[in-house]
């Protein structure tokens, strides 16, 4: 399956689902997509990755190129729903000690409005 | 099960749909599938990007054999030499800010097999890689 994303927004923070295969075929499109929310003034991007058959490193690079321009911008990136085979490749390249990682949007999305409301 | 693809990144996606082909007919775990989708994902797209320098108009061959309980995949484009298992590992420490986007691709072919080997043949890269599969 290719890579489908679907977005909720509340409060300034945008949500999305992603579900499918990121690779380098399909990571370009979540990048453009979380570089456009992050140039339109999200205060907070929360990406659940629970339905993503699996990662590869072009992912990654996708995921970092975003929350690296967030900071930039005083939009973080929190991440939930990584579970499984796709938690073993973020464990493998270390990306767990980068990425703001929770269990659920829920606790993305309070950790993102308290981080907004500090900055 | 031997398939030639274009040096063009959406013809990657043919290289993987071989490897669903493979998993269905010997009943192999989606687990390991996926593993394999990731190895040529990451080696297709570096030789590439890399290898041939982006340029269409290239072939690159992909086997796939399931045996003994072990997949093997061949790999052989006829791009500038490159070995990929010499290749440095990355550096995996620092903050956000400081981590480099990329370099990760080969580490991960490296961890989702169990042997990685390249050899320069009459012009040709060519890269075998074996993994261990309980079908």
């Amino acid at each position: 399956m290719a890579l489908e994303i679907t977005q909720d927004d509340e409060a300034g923070i945008a949500a999305l689902a992603v579900s499918g295969r990121i690779d380098s075929t399909t990571a370009a499109k979540l990048q453009e997509r979380l570089s456009e929310l992050v140039r339109s003034g999200s205060r907070g991007l929360i990406v659940d990755l629970r339905q993503v058959a699996y990662i590869s490193s072009a992912g990654f690079r996708a995921l970092l190129i975003a929350a690296q321009l967030g900071e930039s911008s005083r939009c973080s990136l929190a991440l939930c729903g990584i579970v499984g085979e796709v938690r073993r490749m973020f464990e493998m390249g270390a990306f767990d000690q980068v990425f703001t990682i929770l269990a659920t949007r829920e606790e993305c999305a309070a950790h993102l409005a308290a981080a907004s409301t500090a900055a | 099960m031997r398939l030639t693809i274009e040096s063009r990144l959406p013809e990657i996606e043919r290289a993987t749909d071989l490897v669903r082909e493979l998993r269905e007919r010997h009943g192999l775990p989606q687990r390991d599938a996926d593993a394999l989708c990731i190895v040529l994902d990451e080696l297709l797209s570096n030789a590439i990007r890399h290898g041939l320098g982006g340029a269409a108009g290239h072939e690159i061959s992909v086997a796939l054999d399931y045996a003994g309980g072990e997949v093997t995949v061949e790999i052989e484009d006829d791009g500038a030499a490159f070995d990929p298992t010499r290749a440095p590992a990355p550096v995996l420490a620092g903050t956000l800010a400081e981590r480099k986007p990329g370099g990760v691709g080969i580490a991960f072919v490296r961890n989702l097999t169990d042997s990685f080997e390249y050899q320069r043949v009459a012009g040709l890269n060519r890269i075998v890689l074996r993994r261990r599969v309980m079908a």
